[in-house]
């Protein structure tokens, strides 16, 4: 069904290991991941199950051990720093968790910054940034500082700046994480229309409910990659093997699993 | 982008109006001692060479040490000094404490009696008038070739000698009487200023005179004027040689060349400006320190944004640039205000002293110079390590 669209993202064994002393820690394993343009992708995995190492290879924010990673047509497991900030800037929208927008500075100044990295002139960057303010709801509130405004404003300025550059993919890390039910849900409405009007969102997140919203689900657990049919197969509901439930002795001990959780 | 690299880097700097200030003093205090020492050193050094000036670069001094090797020099053995390339003229000197007298009717003094005293008799010849008083006169005329060929009576009255004696009367044409002989008053001096003002309180006559009539023995020492102070290693050897042959000794004599005192004189006022400068320097390496210091503060503290920045995509050698920018702004300002404390210090001790005050463009252009550096250097650590920062941990500092 995607054949049509254009491969945006294309991840072919990624492995990603840290130096831990003499031995080597292995965080990622054999990762094939791709995703189509006009997508919106939840990677759903709990702690510990290697997606913020995911997120920050998807980021160009580090780079994987082995495997190849094309973005946008680009290579990009050869690149430099120097090279590395480019694509950030250019390809990538990001949105973290805790917003991350520089306090000192108006709600403006915070969606235009990515600009100036990217040598737009003054006079362009500032007509975007307010063009994407207003978008996203705050054209009242541009010239307040961060401090001034409610978590949710917080996270739709830094929409915004995802935004400004035009990136291919926004990457979206735990966005709802520091919000209030409401808020959250605010937040993935604009996420989700967003998308339909095409824009590319890759969202990482540990809850279901969360990733259930997007249009396609990618299961990380242990540092590999299942799709949702997989993923199915392996665990049960509550993300427990499904062999290690048939290895389990007595049917009594099933009842016994199986009341605990109620 | 540079612009707004500068426009962030200022805005940052005001955030910590206090801290800035603080660092920014550091560099003031370097910079204002090191503009102050050098304006006022530079202002004593050139008052001092103009006063030293007076004694002539170009000038040779011959004198007899020792008068049991040899009484003093005769007309010819001087002349014969002038055979060596190079020398101008000789200018002799003798000195004698001698009696003279003032006659009413004689002369106009503002003493109406026969006066009588004692003062110092110069004999010298026309050179002597170039070299101390460059070849000027208050009155009348100084003494001439004709005047030391002849050994004629004439007589120039020292500027002080002249006051006290006639007040503001211009005596000239008149007589005054020397170890009781006739002498016409044919010139007054001006005022003798510098090191050599021995002809101010001096009557002043024809050495040939003074050595004959006046019996003021021979001629001691003797200055030798050099037409070119370049040679001067060279014709003052030679005159070395010269001296010996007539001397008949390697010993008795001296051979001394005005502008060693000068360049004497100099090298210790460099030295001591160069040791000031030192200390200046040390006050500008610790407001040096400072920046480094309260950049890498700066850095520790914005790690976080030092991360979104990279994440937004600055590249590493964009924050490096306005790390550095931000320590440059510093000790610029530092720099700025520096100079101009500096040259307004110099210009109070300028007038306490009593020095002239001249200040140089080049030496503001010196200090700017030298805080770009400062602040560059001090600046790279601070701005490397924020540059190195690795995005990912930098995003998860807190």
């Amino acid at each position: 069904m995607f054949n049509s669209r254009k491969l945006i993202l294309s991840m072919k064994g990624i492995n990603k290991s840290y130096p831990m002393g003499e031995d080597e820690l292995q965080v990622l394993f054999d990762v094939n991941f791709e995703v189509y343009q006009k997508e919106f992708v939840a990677v759903l995995g709990p702690s510990g199950s290697g997606k913020s190492t995911l997120m920050n290879i998807i980021g160009c924010l580090d780079t994987a051990t082995s495997g190849s990673y094309i973005l946008n047509g680009q290579d990009i497991s050869k690149l430099k720093d120097k090279e590395l900030a480019t694509v950030r800037n250019h390809d990538i929208g990001f949105v973290f968790q805790n917003f991350q927008l520089l306090g000192r500075m108006s709600a403006l100044d915070n969606v235009i910054l990515p600009l100036i990295y990217a040598r737009v002139s003054s006079k362009e960057r500032k007509n975007r940034a307010m063009m994407l303010l207003n978008k996203v709801g705050l054209g009242d509130k541009m010239q307040n500082n961060p401090k001034q405004l409610s978590g949710g404003q917080q996270q739709r300025v830094a929409i915004a700046r995802a935004m400004v550059t035009n990136p291919s993919i926004i990457l979206a890390d735990e966005p709802t994480g520091a919000l209030d039910q409401a808020t959250g849900a605010q937040i993935m409405e604009l996420f989700k229309e967003l998308n339909r009007e095409g824009k590319t969102i890759i969202m990482i997140t540990h809850d279901p409910k969360i990733a259930r919203q997007a249009q396609r689900i990618v299961h990380i657990l242990d540092g590999r990659i299942y799709s949702q049919e997989e993923y199915e197969i392996l665990y049960n509901e509550e993300g427990v093997k499904r062999e290690e439930i048939q290895e389990e002795p007595t049917i009594r001990e099933r009842r016994r699993r199986r009341l605990s959780n109620v | 982008m540079f612009k707004d690299i500068i426009k962030m880097s200022f805005k940052n700097l005001l955030m910590n109006k206090m801290r800035t200030f603080l660092t920014t003093l550091g560099i003031i205090i370097g910079i204002t001692s090191i503009i102050a020492l050098i304006t006022i050193g530079q202002g004593v050094t050139s008052s001092v060479i103009d006063q030293l000036s007076g004694l002539g670069g170009n000038r040779v001094t011959i004198e007899i040490t020792n008068t049991q090797v040899k009484k003093g020099f005769t007309d010819a053995e001087m002349e014969s000094f002038l055979e060596i390339e190079g020398v101008d003229g000789v200018s002799p000197t003798v000195r004698k404490n001698l009696v003279y007298t003032l006659v009413p009717g004689e002369t106009n003094s503002n003493r109406n009696y026969v006066y009588t005293s004692a003062t110092r008799v110069m004999g010298v010849n026309n050179y002597y008038f170039e070299l101390v008083a460059n070849d000027t006169i208050k009155a009348g005329r100084s003494i001439t070739d004709a005047d030391i060929k002849n050994a004629t009576h004439v007589c120039v009255l020292g500027h002080g000698i002249w006051k006290n004696l006639y007040g503001n009367y211009n005596p000239i044409g008149e007589t005054i009487k020397i170890y009781n002989m006739d002498f016409t008053i044919v010139g007054i001096m001006n005022e003798l200023v510098g090191l050599d003002t021995a002809g101010n309180y001096s009557l002043i006559v024809p050495y040939t005179t003074a050595m004959r009539d006046l019996q003021m023995g021979l001629v001691k020492t003797f200055d030798a004027v050099v037409s070119d102070s370049s040679d001067m290693g060279i014709v003052v050897s030679q005159m070395d040689d010269r001296c010996a042959e007539i001397v008949g000794s390697t010993k008795g004599y001296s051979v001394f060349n005005q502008q060693e005192v000068m360049d004497i004189v100099v090298t210790i006022t460099d030295l001591i400006l160069g040791m000031l400068g030192g200390i200046a320097a040390i006050a500008l390496l610790v407001g040096g320190i400072g920046i480094m210091n309260m950049m890498l503060v700066s850095v520790t503290e914005r790690t976080m944004e030092i991360g979104l920045r990279k994440a937004l995509g600055a590249k590493p050698s964009t924050i490096l640039i306005q790390f550095l920018v931000e320590a440059v702004i510093i000790s610029v300002l530092g720099g700025i205000l520096g100079v101009a404390l500096g040259a307004a210090i110099a210009y109070v001790a300028s007038i306490l002293i009593g020095y002239t005050f001249t200040f140089q463009a080049t030496t503001v252009l010196l200090a700017v110079g030298f805080s770009v550096t400062v602040g560059l250097i001090f600046g790279i650590l601070p701005a490397r390590k924020a540059a190195k920062l690795n995005p990912i941990d930098a995003l998860r500092a807190q």
